[in-house]
């Protein structure tokens, strides 16, 4: 479980909150605070109050990955083979198992004839596919995915939906404005300026409020 | 007549290559495509930002041409938002207004959100009556009461606008479909 | 040459050679035009380049100075740095830094390095797309040429610090902490060692000069 007491960050302020393992939709309108909740879960962000535990560890010393929104930081390297090595290598592990966590990763995104290309030579959805094998490749019991659904179109998230499902990350969250998309998690946390409005499914009751309401 | 030709145009980035025959009425027009089919690519020839390998493209009638790209914040010039609005040649006050704003006029444009940037690059854009209006991803960084504008927004849009976007759910009826598939534009959509 | 460890080696002989004397500028262009790919960057950073050196190498002879064997040596030096920026390869410089690293003892702060430099290459990639992007988006304006690189110099440098803080927080994220394992694997073609062996010669020509190399053989 991932547990939120009495957090304070930017504009969030959750009082109590928490994630059972699966997949977790973030929903709310722009400035909600959906990044900052990401952030927090994976340890990009410290609260400035209150504690952020992911089954009783702070999320900075669990594997937590982050793929954030597109159009994104690009990615480290220039090579893609690098790109979904970078985690295992930085880890100190044996250049066989690194070898063997970039092609599992590759071939969960679909990325295999990406490897031997350029970073620079990719168009920004090959990119994100990338960051996304990753994110994969580090194994994460975290994995956070800012704004998903930005630039993949239905046939690409319908394949890749499957694919981070069975990666064997505990927790994966992620941040959508497509009720299509929310409607596939397990469950559904919606924000509202700063505070959780609601979870499961009055989140994704949500949806048909903001389109009614315009 | 507005209208965008492109005849026989070829386009290449390295590796990349897409073909394109078509003309482009006004009214909107929605590009849609698999990652990497290049929309982006096309996005930029039309804005005149890459030439291309062979063939022509030709803008009929069209005095003022516009491109919004992915990242909003390449297009911010102003020191203020209320600057920014007025660099498009836009009176501040009721435009900050539509686009939901109006707090935070004062604020400098590099501190927005990525949404809140988008809602502002859009909204002065589609305010500027451009003959051509050339969109890549709009709704991408928008919440959903924002697609729902921007839905709006272009369908009511005047001149040939081309947006580039995977997203259906809040197009007007009237847009025509295109789509990439196989390195070659097509009518049509999925 | 495929290899990158026999490329550094060949191109800082030959910049060596190209800088210290007219015969070994000479040499370093011989050795371009046989053992290169004999490619030269396009675009219109040659031209600014080539129009530079034109201009010192005549102020220098206006001046009373050597102008003219200047321009040779400066003109190799650069035609050497324009084969080593047409010849790199994707992870070079990652390959090189680990490689190195590794023969010194020193396996983490040759990772760093490589990391580095990789970082300052990609910087240097992403901040020319961006400005493509950005140029395009602001010349939509028309505004004062004044403003007009003040807004495109904001935008761009906004754009840089943004993907640095991102790139610093994925780094974190996937655990670097400094130092890693990287075993690169070269592909070597058998003519590179003798093309490096050539540029070393070329070096050694030009410190011994050309009378000392002709008295040594005979």
């Amino acid at each position: 479980m991932i547990e939120l007491s009495a957090v304070s960050a930017r504009n969030l302020r959750v009082d109590r909150l928490e994630i059972p393992p699966g997949l977790t939709a973030v929903i709310g309108m722009n400035g909600a605070g959906k990044t900052t909740l990401l952030e927090l879960c994976c340890g990009l962000l410290l609260p400035d109050a209150g504690a952020v535990l992911v089954d009783g560890q702070p999320p900075r010393e669990t594997d937590a990955a982050l793929v954030p929104a597109f159009p994104g930081p690009a990615l480290v390297f220039s090579r893609v083979a690098d790109e979904l090595a970078s985690s295992g290598r930085f880890a100190g592990l044996p250049p066989d198992e690194v070898a063997g966590r970039v092609a599992a990763a590759a071939d969960a995104v679909g990325v295999r004839p990406l490897l031997g290309r350029s970073t620079r030579s990719l168009s920004g959805g090959e990119q994100f596919m990338v960051s996304l094998a990753a994110a994969l490749a580090s194994r994460p019991l975290v994995l956070v995915l800012d704004e998903f659904d930005g630039v993949l179109d239905r046939e690409s998230l319908a394949d890749l939906l499957p694919a981070v499902r069975a990666t064997g990350a505990r927790y994966v969250l992620l941040s959508t404005h497509e009720p299509a998309l929310a409607a596939l998690a397990d469950q559904a946390v919606a924000l509202a300026d700063g505070r959780v409005a609601a979870t499961g499914a009055a989140a994704c009751a949500l949806f048909d409020a903001w389109e009614n309401a315009a | 007549m507005t209208a965008v030709i492109l005849d026989r145009v070829v386009l290449e980035r390295g590796p990349f290559r897409l073909e394109v025959d078509a003309v482009f009425g006004p009214g909107l027009h929605v590009v849609a495509g698999r990652i990497g089919a290049g929309k982006s690519t096309l996005a930029l020839a039309l804005a005149g930002g890459l030439a291309p390998a062979s063939g022509a493209i030709r803008l009929e009638s069209i005095s003022r041409r516009l491109w919004v790209g992915q990242s909003p914040g390449h297009h911010m010039t102003g020191a203020t938002v209320e600057a920014e609005v007025a660099s498009w040649g836009l009176a501040p006050g009721p435009h900050l207004d539509r686009f939901g704003l109006a707090d935070r006029a004062a604020a400098d444009p590099f501190r927005l959100s990525r949404g809140e940037q988008q809602r502002l690059v859009l909204g002065c854009a589609l305010a500027t009556d451009a003959d051509l209006s050339i969109l890549d991803e709009p709704f991408a960084p928008l919440d959903v009461p924002g697609r729902i504008a921007l839905g709006r927004a272009l369908g009511t849009h005047p001149g040939v606008t081309i947006a580039m976007t995977h997203t259906d759910r809040y197009l007007p009826p009237t847009a025509t479909r295109w789509r990439i598939r196989s390195g070659r534009l097509d009518p049509g959509g999925q | 040459m495929n290899d990158p460890r026999y490329r550094l080696l060949a191109v800082t002989a030959l910049s060596g050679a190209a800088f210290l004397s007219v015969p070994g500028a000479i040499g370093a262009v011989l050795w371009w035009l046989v053992c290169s790919n004999r490619t030269l960057p396009s675009g219109r950073a040659v031209l600014y380049l080539g129009v530079t050196v034109l201009l010192t190498a005549a102020a220098t002879a206006a001046a009373g100075g050597d102008g003219l064997p200047y321009l040779i040596r400066i003109s190799a030096v650069l035609l050497i740095a324009a084969y080593a920026y047409t010849a790199q390869q994707d992870g070079d410089l990652l390959d090189l830094g680990a490689w190195l690293g590794a023969r010194i003892g020193l396996p983490d702060a040759g990772f760093d390095l490589g990391l580095t430099a990789e970082l300052a290459l990609g910087s240097l990639a992403a901040a020319a797309d961006d400005l493509t992007q950005i140029r395009l988006a602001v010349d939509q304006k028309r505004l004062p040429l004044l403003r007009r690189w003040f807004a495109i110099g904001t935008a761009v440098l906004h754009a840089e610090l943004r993907r640095g803080r991102e790139l610093a927080g994925l780094l974190a994220l996937r655990g670097y902490v400094g130092g890693g394992t990287h075993d690169p694997r070269f592909a070597t073609s058998r003519s590179e060692p003798l093309a490096a062996v050539l540029a070393l010669s070329v070096l050694l020509f030009a410190i011994l000069g050309p009378r000392d190399i002709f008295i040594l053989s005979l």
